[in-house]
């Protein structure tokens, strides 16, 4: 008896606590004026004045008399969080020099790349005051925002006691529409980058092979390269990276993951040839390293730094290592590195042009809902993200997201990959945000790790993504029809 | 004046036994809230949709769908499986060489105490260490244990990438993780044996493998199963280890319940759906306990 009431009490006790007026929950509406998600979008280009859709600047009329006057003062010490890596090492110099100018001091918090995501979410999403900005990745900030997680910089904006003078956002290019939902700003571009196919010189001279321009050629190359020694090239899909490196030959032939209207497309031709292509670089060619499926950005490094492979598709990020022959000297010879880097390959057109679209991906500065010094936080981000600050951040290695720093003639004359990165900013694409980009990214890490591993044929694995990625998206309120 | 003493008596009597429920309270607060209130508050999560994008505006009670949806879901029935032939396969062989370790300490054997000290070494390192320490030994293109098997004259393999391959591969580092451990119960459980009966056995003739299946085993029972219990429960809910070797993959082939849950709890953020799994997971560790617990207490009795 005993038992049976305690029963009921625990049955009772649970309905009661679940939300009873709400019984049914709505999917969560999707933010208006998120960034475009066709399979070829457009960005602006890495101009000063971008051409298409910028963030404006937003009005500076009426302010109040806000936290202004604290402005002048030195601000309260804040908490940044920055993952492991280049970019952490990178925003210790920078916010050195920022607390040296300004006297504002700031402590950079190095979080391990692994656990970046999980830790960032728990934190915000908990209200959590452990930060006061984070370098945060454009597919993050959707769900974040509809958890009420992230602080809109408006306020900071919009008071012109607060805000830099002539502030101007459209010199972030289309970087900020990834961080601007419902108007709102949550973040200042940063990091928009891509990847380039790198090369070995040496090797196709040797051969006599030109560098490839179109993926038929990319293969051929690839097939004549191979030998004992050296692997015809590399890719990385490893199971939680998989897609950051498939993309690129997904964009690049023509695929997208979802169409302008937020359909998922993954599985049309052109995503189910990319696949087939990239599975068959191992199970058919054989001409990438047989554990490529334990591979993701690190080991796609040591490969090329090793001089295991004659060619990879490797992020920008490692432009200053690859080059470097204190770091890479097994791919250098007299002093000059062997690697060389180009756009990657693209689709040849029945005129004989080749059309290019690759992809790449997002990241800005943001501040957490729950953070003790928002006001602080702000102004560091918009020092870093303005001319000055973008251009230290590149000159120490980072990307800029200030057009005005990333075109800017001495900045590209000590890092002349920003002239290539300005010709592939109008045809980049980027996973599009939505607020289930995370899952989204898992399933197709999955897919892809499928078809490379021969468990699913590309067609079969591409087929099981996309109908899991329609049902995801139409419960967070993407109709899918 | 009577009714002094009575009220000191009632006082001293309440006092007694109230005085070690104070004392114990501190310990028996912190466990509420870190042990109780977690538990009890995951499963009511486990009867909520709770996800990242919706808990804001609502957590809506779904009953057992979680718990279906789980059992409809082909990976967690994979995960499930996995997790299964990695507890039996590694226990397995864990408890074998580690009967075997404990025997040969349990001798008279030259630097006795050197190899004991040498076997306890990989209990010493944490989990993150070991995992990250194999994954480069095991490392295909690099890693020193495809280079000595290319020594030998045998061709590398590919441990961490090959589905086939990486749940043995993951099994292997268990295994050297975690036999000295079992080796080091069991040799506790063989120096308290009782003389008498291996003597009386001696003298009745019996072989040493006869002794072994007759004497030691029967009279070991109870440490066995105790470290057959710890060492089921550890395995079934490792994570780390197999996070840092294989992440899951490739292609699910290494994916135990820990890691689903982890995907759905910390990467997808579907927290009822994860604790579910949760649940499901501690329903099956509290049956193995449970099973190998009464066989404990029926050998004590």
């Amino acid at each position: 008896m005993k038992k049976v009431s305690l029963s009921v009490l625990v049955l009772v006790a649970i309905l009661l606590a679940a939300c009873a007026p709400q019984a049914v929950q709505l999917p969560a509406t999707p933010i208006e004026e998120q960034a475009p998600a066709e399979p070829v979008a457009t960005e602006a280009p890495a101009e000063p004045v971008a051409t298409e859709a910028p963030a404006e600047p937003v009005a500076t009329e009426a302010p109040a008399p806000t936290e202004a006057a604290a402005v002048a003062e030195t601000l309260p010490e804040i908490v940044v969080a920055v993952w492991s890596g280049p970019e952490h090492d990178n925003a210790v110099k920078v916010a050195e020099e920022y607390t040296k100018k300004t006297g504002n001091p700031v402590v950079i918090e190095e979080i391990a790349r692994e656990a970046y995501f999980d830790k960032l979410t728990t934190t915000f999403v908990g209200g959590g005051s452990d930060y006061d900005a984070a370098y945060i990745m454009s597919d993050w900030p959707p769900a974040w925002v509809e958890a009420d997680a992230l602080y809109p910089f408006n306020e900071f904006i919009e008071d012109p006691n607060v805000a830099m003078p002539g502030l101007d956002l459209s010199v972030f290019g289309a970087g900020a529409d990834f961080f601007t939902f419902d108007g709102k700003v949550y973040a200042f571009p940063s990091e928009g980058d891509t990847a380039w196919l790198w090369y070995r010189q040496d090797l196709l001279e040797e051969k006599g092979i030109k560098v490839p321009e179109t993926w038929d050629e990319y293969l051929e190359a690839a097939k004549a390269l191979n030998s004992d020694e050296v692997y015809g090239t590399v890719i990385g899909a490893k199971p939680d990276e998989a897609l950051w490196d498939f993309m690129y030959y997904l964009f690049g032939m023509g695929g997208g993951i979802l169409d302008q209207d937020n359909k998922v497309i993954i599985n049309n031709e052109a995503g189910v040839k990319a696949l087939t292509f990239y599975a068959d670089l191992l199970n058919t060619h054989k001409v990438v390293p047989p554990d490529v499926v334990t591979y993701g950005y690190n080991e796609i490094l040591t490969t090329l730094q090793e001089g295991k492979s004659a060619m990879g598709i490797q992020w920008m990020a490692a432009t200053q290592t690859l080059q470097d022959c204190e770091q890479s000297p097994k791919v250098c010879k007299d002093g000059k590195p062997l690697l060389q880097y180009v756009i990657p390959p693209g689709e040849k057109q029945t005129d004989g042009s080749i059309k290019r679209t690759t992809g790449g991906s997002q990241w800005g500065w943001g501040i957490p809902a729950g953070a003790k010094n928002p006001l602080a936080a702000y102004k560091f981000i918009e020092w870093l993200t303005s001319k000055e600050g973008a251009t230290l951040w590149a000159m120490n290695g980072g990307i800029p997201g200030n057009t005005l720093a990333l075109s800017d003639p001495e900045v590209v004359a000590k890092i002349p990959q920003f002239a290539l990165l300005a010709e592939v900013m109008p045809y980049r694409q980027i996973v599009p945000p939505t607020t289930v980009t995370s899952d989204m990214v898992t399933t197709i890490n999955e897919a892809v790790a499928a078809a490379v591993t021969g468990t699913k044929t590309a067609q079969q694995a591409l087929d099981d993504a996309a109908a899991k990625l329609k049902t995801m998206l139409e419960e967070a309120g993407y109709p899918q029809g | 004046m009577l009714s002094t003493p009575s009220w000191r008596h009632r006082w001293l009597q309440f006092k007694r036994r109230i005085e070690p429920a104070l004392f114990i309270s501190p310990a028996f607060i912190v466990i509420a809230l870190i042990l109780v209130y977690p538990l009890a508050y995951s499963f009511w999560l486990s009867f909520h949709e709770w996800t990242l994008r919706g808990f804001r505006k609502c957590v809506p009670f779904v009953g057992l769908e979680n718990y279906i949806e789980l059992f409809k879901n082909p990976d967690f029935v994979s995960s499930l499986r996995i997790t299964t032939t990695f507890v039996i396969v590694a226990v397995g062989i864990e408890f074998v060489l580690g009967m075997g370790l404990a025997l040969l300490l349990h001798h008279d054997l030259r630097g006795r105490n050197f190899i004991r000290a040498m076997i306890l070494l990989p209990m010493m390192c944490t989990n993150v260490v070991i995992g990250l320490t194999w994954r480069l030994l095991l490392n295909y293109e690099f890693g020193l244990v495809n280079y000595y098997l290319g020594v030998l004259g045998v061709e590398p393999l590919e441990w961490l990438s090959k589905p086939a391959m990486a749940l043995p591969a993951v099994v292997l580092v268990d295994v050297w993780n975690t036999t000295s451990f079992v080796a080091l119960l069991l040799l506790a459980g063989l120096q308290a044996l009782p003389e008498e009966p291996f003597e009386a056995a001696r003298i009745d003739g019996a072989s040493a493998v006869q002794s072994f299946f007759f004497l030691t085993l029967p009279l070991l029972r109870q440490t066995i199963l105790v470290v057959l219990l710890w060492r089921m429960i550890d395995t079934f809910r490792i994570f780390d280890v197999i996070y840092l070797l294989t992440a899951g993959g490739p292609a699910r082939a290494t994916e135990t319940v820990s890691i689903y849950v982890y995907r759905y709890g910390f990467q997808s953020f579907n927290l009822g759906y994860a604790s579910a799994a949760s649940y499901i997971m501690i329903v099956i560790m509290l049956i193995i306990a449970g099973v190998l617990a009464r066989s404990i207490g029926r050998l004590e009795s």
